[in-house]
């Protein structure tokens, strides 16, 4: 019997996340060819990772790879350091 | 050995790494003064050795929060090729400095060429604007939004699309949707038509796009600010149609003259009666 898969789907419909079910396991967004680089003035992408609430979205729910949510969250530092995206939204 | 080639042999000879630095200045002070604060730094770099390869005013920007209570701030970035010393003295010039609020100076391991991401995306970003929080959140999946970072032409016809798909329900988006929608394929056939216009198939161009026009010339028939600008281009048609000339400001109203003769678009020569009243 293969592992059962880590990832869970964000938006998706789903939710059971049991053993049953089995989603297939996302590829990191940041990896491969066309992806965007991570870079701290890039306030759109940079948002889409981070919460409502303005905290860092974990790799388990946007399947970033380890080393890309490294970097990631060193560029919502930054970007929160410059006041580009907030430390916190109420 | 001495520089065999490459750039980067030749680099650690001069000993610069490159830099990036951005700093934000006070809300207060105009544009011309940040701009001459912008000079002073750079000539301090210039000074010491090293050069400013770009330097990008992205104006005066709201913060995300509030630092030492401005709630707007001038951004300047510099892309920076210097000794280290330049550098140290210019981050010391910005502390001391009371109109810079913050600075933040990278070593990057080469500089950017062309605009920054933060220029690129700024032409479509006011119709934009409210709408980021949403995407963040879609952006769960790693895949929305992507598209926006195009042309500055092609992420407004995303914009529209997302209208359309995205929140079907609610409350504006009916409103608005309808006309964006026939809009661009109004244009779109315009264009069509003045592109195959110039290349003399007029009269194909001119049937297929004549089609669509009606089709949307009936669609909106009913709302009158289309009827308006419809009137606009039927009294343009009709100019061209007389003057003949296959420009493509003619060839765009073209369509819609050929339209008139036909009798597959009763609503757009209905329409047209209505504009004939306005005008």
């Amino acid at each position: 019997m293969p592992p059962a898969p880590k990832q869970r789907r964000g938006g998706g419909g789903g939710g059971g996340g049991r053993r049953p079910f089995f989603r297939r396991r996302k590829t990191c967004p940041f990896s491969g060819r066309g992806a965007p680089k991570i870079d701290y003035k890039d306030v759109r992408l940079l948002q889409r990772y981070t919460s409502e609430r303005g905290k860092i979205m974990p790799s388990r729910i946007t399947a970033v790879s380890t080393k890309m949510q490294r970097k990631l969250a060193k560029a919502i530092k930054r970007a929160r350091y410059l006041a580009l995206i907030p430390y916190l939204v109420k | 050995m001495p520089r065999v080639c490459g750039v980067e042999i030749i680099r650690r000879e001069t000993g610069m790494p490159f830099y990036e630095n951005v700093f934000i200045a006070r809300q207060d002070i105009s544009t011309p003064q940040v701009e001459s604060l912008a000079d002073d730094f750079t000539k301090i770099i210039e000074d010491q050795g090293g050069t400013v390869a770009k330097r990008e005013y992205w104006g005066l920007r709201g913060l995300a929060y509030r630092i030492k209570k401005n709630r707007k701030a001038h951004y300047v970035l510099f892309n920076i090729d210097a000794p280290a010393e330049a550098v140290h003295e210019m981050e010391r010039q910005m502390r001391l400095h009371e109109d810079v609020l913050r600075y933040l100076t990278l070593r990057v391991d080469e500089l950017e060429e062309g605009p920054s991401a933060m220029m690129q995306r700024r032409g479509g970003r006011e119709d934009r604007e409210g709408r980021d929080g949403r995407a963040g959140r879609e952006g769960r999946d790693g895949r929305a939004g992507r598209p926006r970072r195009d042309e500055p032409q092609a992420p407004q016809k995303h914009a529209r699309a997302e209208k359309g798909t995205d929140r079907p329900a609610k409350t504006e988006a009916p409103d608005a949707d309808p006309k964006s929608g026939d809009d661009a394929p109004a244009d779109k056939a315009g264009d069509k038509a003045g592109d195959k216009t110039g290349d003399k198939t007029a009269g194909k161009a001119g049937d297929t796009a004549g089609d669509k026009a009606g089709d949307k010339a009936a669609d909106t028939a009913g709302d009158k600010a289309a009827g308006k600008t419809k009137a606009a281009a039927k009294a343009k048609a009709e100019d061209s149609g007389r003057g003949a000339a296959a420009r493509k400001k003619p060839a765009k109203a073209k369509p819609a003259g050929d339209d008139d003769a036909k009798p597959s678009a009763k609503a757009a020569s209905a329409d047209e009666d209505e504009t004939k009243g306005d005008a």
